[in-house]
């Protein structure tokens, strides 16, 4: 989706402008939000809205206000969704002790190759009856079962899709990830799920990570643990998957086995930041942070950074590409997205159910 | 961290040799000198959480 923005021929200069202008603008929505969510919180006595929907509100606002003044492309700089994400997820990690992270993480792996394995094939021979291209075939499955626009980003490159395709299954997928963000957390609450279970359900569901931790933000801070964990361990495998993905597409697809992927695919597709989420939780845990360090000054510092990214997913969100691909891979999407829902809601209930 | 946000958005379109970006991401050179957006955030993450341990950031207003 970046390369496509990149590609347009700006000067350096302009780039420049454009970065500090557009990292001022997610920071001052950033403010605004967390002012926004303690106003309602000193007014009503309560949350009218949790900070991750405000922040990804005032982003969709902003998205429509500067696409109708066609600056969004040229303001697009600083919208790093996923610098702002990881960065606090890598704050996060001190927030968590090591041995919870290994108690979730080994349940999380388990739930994630089950779900991952049977989503993604699941919305592959759905896509293949509905007669969608087969590239856009490997990106929709990959990003409805694994982890949203990164694995459709690794799975774009292990099928070489077009550019086109990657950009449409990104808008597809925050278009999904926004009202599974806002649903799902009051529909554990409703169906009056712990916060391991419901946590391990977002996080086993909803395809992009942002949106993962804004949900689980939004149920509780344990269940926004769990989500995370439960997501990071998915994220973990995608590098596993773009190697098997390519080595399918070359042997069978395009049968041409001498052009075999290497091994080291899975290193380079490995999200390295989980390294980042480890380190800090050992920092933590091995007692270099205490918990009033943490308390008031890693979790305020994780909520800007989420934040920022909350505002960045709808800042993102690409409008326009709805109209160039048809409903048909909507109607996937939204199948695909229901078997999700359901399958891990299941594995959840088996493996984290109390 | 505006630094590094804007050291980041910047290297994609500044990348040639002999630029200041180019040559620092080829200093901290992950990746065969591509400073990704994983690397970074461990990077910053770790940074601030440094900070926090050694006393110099205590307090954070939320």
């Amino acid at each position: 989706v970046k390369d496509g923005a990149d590609a347009r021929p700006v000067s350096p200069e302009s780039n420049v402008v454009g970065a500090i202008l557009s990292f001022a603008l997610v920071i001052a929505l950033a403010v605004l939000a967390n002012r926004l969510t303690n106003a309602s919180k000193l007014w009503l006595g309560r949350e009218l809205l949790e900070y991750p929907l405000w922040a990804v509100g005032l982003g969709l606002m902003a998205n429509l206000g500067l696409a109708a003044g066609g600056a969004r492309d040229r303001l697009g700089a600083a919208f790093r969704t996923e610098f702002f994400l990881k960065t606090g997820l890598v704050l996060m990690g001190a927030t968590i002790n090591f041995l919870d992270i290994l108690r979730i993480g080994a349940r999380g792996v388990v739930q994630a190759v089950l779900v991952v394995t049977a989503v993604f094939f699941f919305t592959w021979y759905l896509a293949a009856w509905f007669k969608l291209d087969q590239k856009l075939r490997a990106l929709m499955a990959a990003s409805v079962s694994i982890c949203g626009v990164s694995a459709a980003i690794a799975a774009a490159g292990a099928v070489l899709a077009k550019k086109e395709h990657l950009a449409y299954v990104a808008a597809l997928v925050i278009a999904f990830a926004l009202p599974l963000m806002l649903i799902q957390p009051y529909l554990a609450k409703s169906m009056d799920l712990s916060a391991d279970v419901a946590g391990a359900w977002i996080g086993g569901n909803i395809d992009t990570t942002a949106a993962v931790v804004g949900a689980g933000a939004i149920h509780s801070e344990a269940a926004m643990k769990v989500a995370s964990v439960v997501k990071i361990s998915q994220n973990a495998l995608i590098g596993f998957a773009a190697f098997f993905l390519a080595l399918y597409w070359v042997v069978v697809v395009e049968r041409k086995p001498d052009q075999k992927p290497k091994a080291s695919e899975i290193w380079t597709r490995f999200p390295k930041f989980v390294f980042g989420f480890l380190i800090a939780s050992l920092i933590t845990t091995v007692g270099l942070l205490s918990p009033e360090q943490v308390k008031t000054a890693i979790v305020p510092l994780r909520n800007w950074f989420l934040t920022a990214a909350f505002v960045g997913i709808g800042l993102e969100l690409a409008f326009g590409e709805f109209t160039k691909t048809g409903w048909k891979p909507v109607i996937v999407y939204f199948i695909a997205t229901l078997m999700n829902t359901l399958l891990a809601l299941a594995a959840a209930w088996v493996l984290f159910q109390p | 961290l505006g630094l590094a946000t804007t050291f980041f958005t910047c290297r994609s379109r500044l990348e040639a040799p002999g630029h200041i970006f180019y040559d620092a991401a080829h200093r901290i050179c992950f990746d065969g000198g591509r400073v990704t957006e994983d690397w970074l955030a461990v990077i910053v993450g770790l940074f601030l959480a440094g900070l926090v341990a050694l006393n110099m950031l205590t307090w954070v207003p939320w």
